[in-house]
């Protein structure tokens, strides 16, 4: 298990080269001068200058690449042009609530969303089935835009129990935290809960078919064990990296949820940024939700292996 | 003798998209405790289903079973529930599988797989029930098995997979085992090792078995009484050397032709035409007419039923008609 767990991490040392060499490259691969662009149409050649010097943009591209490298190595991913900080602290501001979001919506969605899909599974064709299914279709199709502002109208505004909007550090109100997330994370959790049901769905009916779900019946042993040891250790196998994909997702940060709750996170950082053309911001984001992406496969990797013996092995 | 298990026109249909399809249609068969009966017939015919149906263990939707009954030690196995069958199954009857690859659970490891068995019927602890684990994996030939008991199947061989089927299913002591095709997908040497271990543990702990396969040669080798089905009835049935000496239906005397014989001159080995018709395919009267060389027309008049041929031999066949 340490050796499958070095190994992959070893492999996943290139695609963070990559990712930083793709961070880095975004500064050279934008069209036209970036210098000109952060300074906007009315700036004179002089300011142009100025910012392509602070930028480094003057020197050699190999240079600019090694010093940015060096920098990035100790933390330092450069300054905002639009706000008042550091990259780093811009990010790490933010990090918080994206990531509280994330975690909630995650908790929903795997309470949630594999109960369902067992269920309609263990109930195919029927009712029962059907409802869970249908719900599961809504979920995935309904956007999330809409679903946020129709909560907003029944819990805020009708019901007047959640506020509309804004973000309550959890160290202030653990309480006014969870009111403050709940309907956000419920937006985004409704098509993470669509899917993961369908897949569990899905997986459990091919798992109940297997003979050693059979065997596990003919050994005598009672349904709950048949099913909630049996099959559904099986079932978690393809699951785990569904719910993998989804947190991956979340943690990248959703613009729409964010901007309809006004929630200071990474998702409105971007968008920011990439409205206000503000580079570093754009490279540093770019890079850190990157890396956790790939931690995070690290982390499903790992996860994987630990409930099937076989890819411990490499089979 | 006493009698173990009596099945009695056991039918079982399934649904399928061109309506309800019989594919048991009025199987009886009976066994004694302890003795070793095999079932055989080409595949599609029957004999797993008869197997799953003492489990039930029917696939049930599409499967159904429409008429018939089983009796187990005297007690009525349909009429029960799943609780009252779940506590049978395991303990009293088990069931072995054809495919030790997929039989057993990919993401456990075996020992868990056995001691699993004691836990829920004999109530026993975690460590009890390893430790009785590895006696059993000891007893059905699993070199070190204190080691074993942490692997997992994907780490053993196909023979040792069945070894630890076989401990799992003896874990109780049932009165009747069933091995379905237990050997067919096994290397010939396994074969022969498998086989030998399940008559051994046959004599030691007395319990009845009922020995499905497809293969004469297996028959011969460790069973008393033989029944022969095709396309989901029972033709014959009799003592295996009363079959294997007189085989009295036609379809059985065409499997034995089909046996090649290792001490005989090479020649083309007979097989039998044609195949075994599907379920909702059946010809009226005799199933087997089509394929039977002594079919007259009289065979498609009825579906013929058990005549005796000698004492305990019986075969479904007109030309036995009295």
């Amino acid at each position: 298990m340490v050796r499958f767990a070095a190994t992959r991490l070893v492999a996943a040392l290139p695609v963070l080269l990559l990712v930083s060499l793709v961070s880095f490259s975004v500064m050279h691969l934008i069209p036209g001068d970036p210098a000109s662009v952060i300074a906007g149409p009315a700036a004179t050649n002089q300011e142009i200058d100025a910012i392509r010097q602070q930028l480094g943009l003057d020197r050699p591209f190999l240079e600019q690449m090694l010093a940015w490298y060096g920098h990035v190595l100790q933390g330092d991913f450069g300054r905002s042009i639009l706000l008042n900080t550091t990259v780093w602290q811009a990010i790490v501001d933010r990090v918080p609530v994206t990531f509280s979001l994330s975690v909630l919506a995650l908790i929903m969605t795997i309470v949630v969303g594999v109960p369902a899909g067992v269920i309609a599974a263990l109930r195919a064709n029927t009712a029962v089935d059907a409802a869970v299914t249908g719900m599961a279709l809504l979920g995935v199709s309904v956007p999330s835009f809409w679903l946020a502002l129709m909560l907003i109208v029944l819990f805020s505004v009708i019901l007047e129990w959640l506020p509309t909007g804004g973000y309550v550090p959890f160290a202030e109100s653990p309480v006014d935290w969870f009111r403050s997330l709940l309907m956000p994370s419920l937006s985004l959790a409704l098509l993470q809960i669509g899917l993961l049901a369908r897949i569990t769905r899905a997986t459990m009916l091919e798992v109940l078919r297997q003979d050693y779900v059979r065997t596990a019946r003919a050994k005598g042993l009672p349904r709950v064990m048949v099913i909630g040891k049996h099959a559904l250790k099986n079932v978690m196998v393809p699951v785990i990296t569904v719910i993998g994909i989804s947190f991956g997702l979340l943690l990248s940060g959703s613009i729409v949820i964010e901007t309809v709750y006004s929630l200071p996170g990474i998702g409105r950082l971007l968008a920011t940024s990439i409205f206000g053309r503000d580079y570093p911001v754009i490279q540093g984001t770019l890079l850190l939700t990157a890396t956790m992406l790939v931690l995070l496969n690290l982390v499903v990797d790992l996860l994987y292996a630990a409930i099937d013996p076989r890819v411990r092995y490499g089979r | 003798m006493t009698r173990l298990i009596e099945i009695e026109d056991l039918a079982v249909s399934f649904r399928t998209d061109r309506g309800e399809v019989e594919a048991l249609s009025g199987v009886s068969l009976h066994l004694d405790e302890g003795e070793v009966l095999g079932v055989v017939g080409e595949s599609g015919c029957g004999k797993s289903l008869t197997a799953l149906a003492i489990m039930g263990l029917v696939p049930s939707p599409p499967g159904r079973i429409t008429r018939g009954r089983i009796a187990f030690a005297g007690r009525d196995l349909l009429g029960l529930d799943e609780a009252a069958m779940t506590r049978i199954r395991g303990e009293q009857i088990a069931m072995i599988f054809q495919e030790p690859m997929s039989a057993l659970n990919p993401v456990f490891t075996v020992g868990e797989q056995v001691a699993e068995v004691l836990r829920v019927h004999e109530g026993l602890g975690r460590t009890a029930a390893r430790e009785r684990a590895a006696q059993l994996l000891a007893r059905v030939g699993i070199p070190d098995p204190a080691r074993r008991l942490g692997q997992y199947p994907h780490e053993l061989s196909g023979g040792l997979r069945q070894r630890v089927m076989i401990a799992a299913a003896l874990a109780c002591r049932p009165k009747l085992l069933i091995a379905d095709e237990p050997t067919t997908a096994l290397d010939v040497t396994i074969q022969a090792q498998i086989l030998a271990l399940l008559a051994d543990l046959q004599r030691e702990f007395g319990m009845a078995t009922m020995l499905i396969t497809h293969d004469l040669g297996v028959v011969a080798q460790v069973v008393t009484r033989v029944v022969v089905m095709y396309a989901g009835k029972v033709v014959e049935e009799g003592p295996v050397e009363a079959v294997f000496e007189r085989p009295s239906h036609p379809y059985t005397a065409a499997l034995m032709r089909s046996i090649p014989a290792l001490a005989e001159g090479v020649s083309r080995l007979p097989a039998i035409p044609g195949t075994v018709p599907a379920p909702g395919a059946w010809p009226r009267g005799c199933r087997f007419a089509p394929r039977c060389t002594h079919a007259v027309p009289e065979c498609g008049a009825g579906v013929p039923p058990l005549y005796p041929v000698a004492p305990g031999h019986h075969a479904a066949c007109i030309r036995h008609a009295a």
